[in-house]
């Protein structure tokens, strides 16, 4: 399977459409997902989809082996979709060190979470938190990281991702209620 | 230890993001490797364009090293042909200056001979030979006939060596001689001083002679007084008449 790909991978290198259609096929299902966790638009996940892998397949010599582009691609997707995200929303993060303080949420709120649908938690999360949150949990950022990225303090950074678990627990508790309602 | 639970526990909620993230699958539309590829498509073209541009400049930029370089070289080839024109142009000025007199010789006879050939082909009478090459000889016989065959041993004894000569040494003639015009014109001009400029000169020291033997008590001595006294340390007035 590996070497499969890396075959598919140097065909691709060499601008083989083939390859590079079949490069497509293996990815643009989860990149799209990807893109659709940060924009909440299918359509716009589509735009950036396209413009992600003409960079990735027009660039594709800057990627060192076939075992990294999968990372490599999903870097892309990201990078772009904040860039998205940056040019067609106003996003301004209000610098939160006072948040900070309350670092952790309570242990107790984070005991008991029930089932959950993800993509329902991701397209009804606000945008300011979950840039942060997607970065830190789905893509191992760390705060300075995710500083750099998202070109906000460090502090700025944490207090974001207080509020978004915070805004879990607090959704989570919705959702038991409207099951217990339901029931 | 209630610490570590907790903290599996976070990490089990975070574990159950992250997985089910990582299984999440949307399906494109069914255009949308059409749109990749359009891109594609126009990206080649354009590169394409943009490296057939960059060939053309490369081959300007050859061409233009070339030339440069063809320059360049032609510079200093003929800055070292200088040298060796000046010594070649000397040793035939000897050699044109030994053979300049053959070369009238040659000139004077040439059109003698059409004019022998010309009278010869009006009288045709006599049967008197000619073999001397010496132009008097020939002046001579100007006046005298010649049979056909005469003039022809005559014009073949005068006229080949003069026509294997002449070529020979006219044609260095031609080379040589505007660059010994030159030369010597240049040398000229920096040697020879003209009259006026010759007379001006003598008027000029004359005057000046003057100048220094009227000036001699007034400002010679002034001067070198106060450099006598300096160097001695004692105040020495020199009288130099």
């Amino acid at each position: 399977m590996q070497n499969d790909f890396q075959h598919i991978f140097n065909r691709a290198i060499k601008q083989d459409r083939l390859a590079q259609k079949t490069i497509y096929e293996m990815f643009s299902g989860k990149m799209l997902a990807v893109a659709k966790s940060y924009v909440n638009n299918f359509d716009d996940a589509e735009d950036i989809l396209v413009t992600a892998f003409f960079k990735a397949f027009t660039k594709i010599e800057d990627c060192r082996d076939s075992k990294s582009f999968p990372f490599w691609l999903r870097k892309i997707v990201v990078n772009d979709s904040i860039n998205f995200i940056r040019k067609s929303k106003n996003l301004l993060y209000v610098e939160g060190e006072i948040e900070h303080i309350g670092d952790e949420i309570s242990d107790e709120e984070m005991e008991n979470f029930p089932d959950f649908d993800l993509e329902k938690v991701l397209s009804q999360m606000p945008l300011g938190y979950k840039l942060v949150f997607n970065l830190y949990v789905f893509e191992d950022k760390k705060h300075q990281e995710i500083a750099e990225i998202l070109n906000i303090s460090e502090g700025t950074s944490k207090s974001q991702l207080n509020k978004a678990k915070k805004w879990l627990v607090e959704f989570f508790r919705t959702q038991e209620n409207e099951k217990f309602v339901k029931k | 230890m209630n610490f570590l639970e907790l903290k599996k526990m976070k990490n089990s909620l975070k574990n159950k993001l992250k997985n089910q993230y990582e299984n999440q699958s949307e399906i494109p539309t069914e255009n949308l490797w059409e749109r990749i590829e359009s891109q594609l498509e126009n990206s080649e073209e354009k590169k394409v364009v943009v490296a057939k541009k960059i060939n053309y400049w490369k081959y300007a930029a050859i061409f233009l090293m070339v030339v440069s370089l063809g320059l360049v070289v032609n510079y200093f080839l003929n800055q070292k042909s200088v040298n060796p024109e000046f010594v070649n142009t000397e040793e035939p000025n000897l050699k044109q200056n030994e053979k300049s007199i053959p070369i009238e010789e040659i000139e004077n006879i040439q059109p003698i001979q059409i004019n022998n050939s010309q009278e010869i082909a009006i009288n045709k009478t006599s049967n008197s030979t000619v073999n001397s090459s010496d132009k008097t000889a020939v002046k001579v016989n100007d006046e005298k006939t010649l049979t056909q065959n005469n003039q022809k041993s005559i014009v073949e004894n005068v006229i080949k060596p003069e026509k294997e000569d002449s070529p020979k040494i006219i044609v260095p003639n031609i080379e040589n001689k505007p660059v010994l015009a030159q030369q010597p014109i240049v040398k000229e001009k920096t040697k020879y001083i003209t009259a006026n400029e010759l007379l001006f000169g003598r008027e000029v020291d004359k005057s000046y002679k003057e100048q220094q033997e009227n000036d001699e008590g007034k400002m010679g001595v002034n001067l070198r007084k106060p450099k006598e006294v300096k160097i001695l340390g004692i105040t020495v007035y020199s009288d130099e008449q």
